[in-house]
């Protein structure tokens, strides 16, 4: 019986695949070309401070008041502030971001591309230079602001100034933080992950996107992509256990170094995660990129909109 | 002959099925990765995206295109300066002169109100008077009104024309923004 059954099959014809051959070789050009699409991803941003009125500062009682990071854009460079001083002078004064203010000159110059300060931020080339640009594969336009010296200055700022987040490895709380105790939402626990850009009218919208990034990246080598990167060599952070030393140039008595700390790469972070069957709400923890300023908010600076 | 005939099939038949099953297997492989973005970019001249470290994956929310397009090219229909959800507003940018000689981009005069861009906010209140509705008629917060704006720009614009565009949209309760950028690669 088996036997015959298989001398019936085999008497079958083969199943005609060209049609299918034919529909499937024309819809794989077609995929291949809609897939070759540009990459594309999305900065997120809250509304621009621009208002018909300043908000008022009311003097508070608070001791210790969030920090407070600007960063101007101007023609010449970044200009970085902040609300807190180490001395205790200034106290605390919100900073006001105002055009044309700049007497000190930008804390963050440009420079060119060997290091050294420049006041043309934006160089454009003209004739030959601009066609030997286009031969290398770069724009006419030199970008000359200097990324790298935003991000080493605001890592600066956080890890001297900045709270940790009780939420993430490394704050005095993280031990007894219980992530379900609170509504744990991101913009409810900022904690100084706030960053105000204000650029001036003339700065090219390419500049305010890469101070974004500069300004978070997680890299002090201003290498945003290469997260693990910094300036000491294999370091991976992630608890004081796994250190990598084994490049010796880590050394947490230097002030860079224990930075590293604070500003973090890869850090555990906990959250609060919901099993969908028996609603029964557990504290994870995560493994996280850290990022130095991830929020931020662009201001209108003050021509034309305020006042 | 029956005999005979199984023969010749069996030499002559070209084999087919396995390279159906690479086919297939391309074929899945394709259909999964095909995007279906929220956003679509055409890119040109006059509209290039910037480059950012950025990871967030785009969503579905009101498209608004501003490109770098001088009269002289928007005469010939080859771009257009101000487009939203695929509709143009602003036909093209004024070729103006700044402090230093150099020639900026930006939005002409007669489209502005101050900081407000006319023609834009006219455009994004009839978008969001849409999405309110469309939220109201299903019952349904997740396809309501967000006030969420994709906003892709040309990197070399100046922040005179973002800062119009964001404010406008802004009195036009479209608050959150979300600047399409392009992943290195």
């Amino acid at each position: 019986m088996p036997g015959k059954g298989r001398r019936g099959l085999a008497k079958d014809e083969e199943l005609n695949l060209v049609p299918i051959m034919n529909l499937v070789s024309i819809l794989i050009p077609f995929l291949v070309m809609a897939s070759a699409q540009v990459q594309l991803a999305v900065i997120d941003s809250t509304m621009p401070a621009i208002s018909e009125e300043r908000p008022e500062e009311e003097p508070e009682e608070d001791e210790d008041p969030p920090l407070q990071v600007n960063v101007v854009i101007t023609d010449q460079g970044f200009s970085v502030r902040h609300n807190k001083s180490s001395t205790d002078e200034e106290d605390a004064v919100a900073v006001v971001v105002e055009e044309g203010e700049e007497e000190d000159g930008p804390t963050v110059p440009c420079v060119d591309q060997l290091g050294q300060p420049v006041t043309e931020c934006m160089t454009v080339l003209v004739g030959s230079a601009c066609d030997a640009a286009t031969a290398a594969g770069q724009s006419c336009v030199q970008d000359n602001y200097h990324y790298a010296g935003l991000t080493e200055e605001l890592a600066n700022i956080k890890a001297e100034f900045g709270e940790p987040c009780p939420y993430i490895e490394g704050s005095p709380e993280y031990g007894n933080f219980n992530a379900c105790d609170i509504n744990l939402d991101e913009s409810t626990l900022e904690c100084d992950r706030n960053i105000i850009i204000a650029p001036e009218s003339a700065v090219k919208y390419e500049v305010l996107i890469r101070a974004m990034d500069a300004a978070r990246t997680e890299s002090r080598t201003g290498n945003p992509s290469g997260g693990d990167l910094i300036s000491g060599g294999g370091l991976r952070v992630r608890g004081a256990e796994e250190r990598d030393l084994s490049s010796g140039e880590y050394n947490p008595e230097r002030p860079q170094d224990a930075r590293v700390d604070r500003v973090g790469h890869y850090v555990a972070r906990k959250l609060c995660s919901e099993n969908t069957e028996t609603g029964e709400r557990t504290t994870r923890e995560e493994e996280i990129h850290n990022e130095l300023f991830p929020f931020v908010v662009i201001a209108g600076g003050t021509a034309g909109a305020s006042e | 002959m029956i005999k005979k005939s199984k023969r010749t099939e069996i030499d002559d038949g070209l084999n087919i099925t396995s390279m159906m099953d690479i086919f297939t297997i391309i074929l899945v492989f394709l259909l999964k990765s095909y995007s279906t973005d929220a956003i679509a970019v055409q890119p040109s001249d006059e509209l290039q995206l910037p480059l950012s470290s950025a990871q967030t994956t785009t969503e579905l929310a009101v498209n608004v295109v501003v490109s770098s397009c001088p009269e002289s090219v928007s005469r010939t229909g080859g771009c257009v300066a101000l487009v939203v959800d695929g509709e143009p507003v602003i036909q093209a940018m004024e070729e103006r002169e700044d402090a230093n000689g150099d020639t900026t981009l930006l939005f002409p005069e007669d489209e502005l109100r101050g900081e407000l861009i006319a023609g834009l906010v006219d455009a994004l209140e009839i978008k969001a008077d849409m999405a309110k509705r469309m939220g109201e008629r299903l019952g349904n917060s997740a396809q309501g009104f967000n006030g969420r704006i994709l906003l892709q720009a040309d990197r070399m614009l100046s922040f005179e024309v973002i800062r119009q565009v964001m404010y406008t949209a802004g009195q036009a309760q479209y608050g959150e923004f979300r600047f399409v950028v392009r992943k290195p690669g």
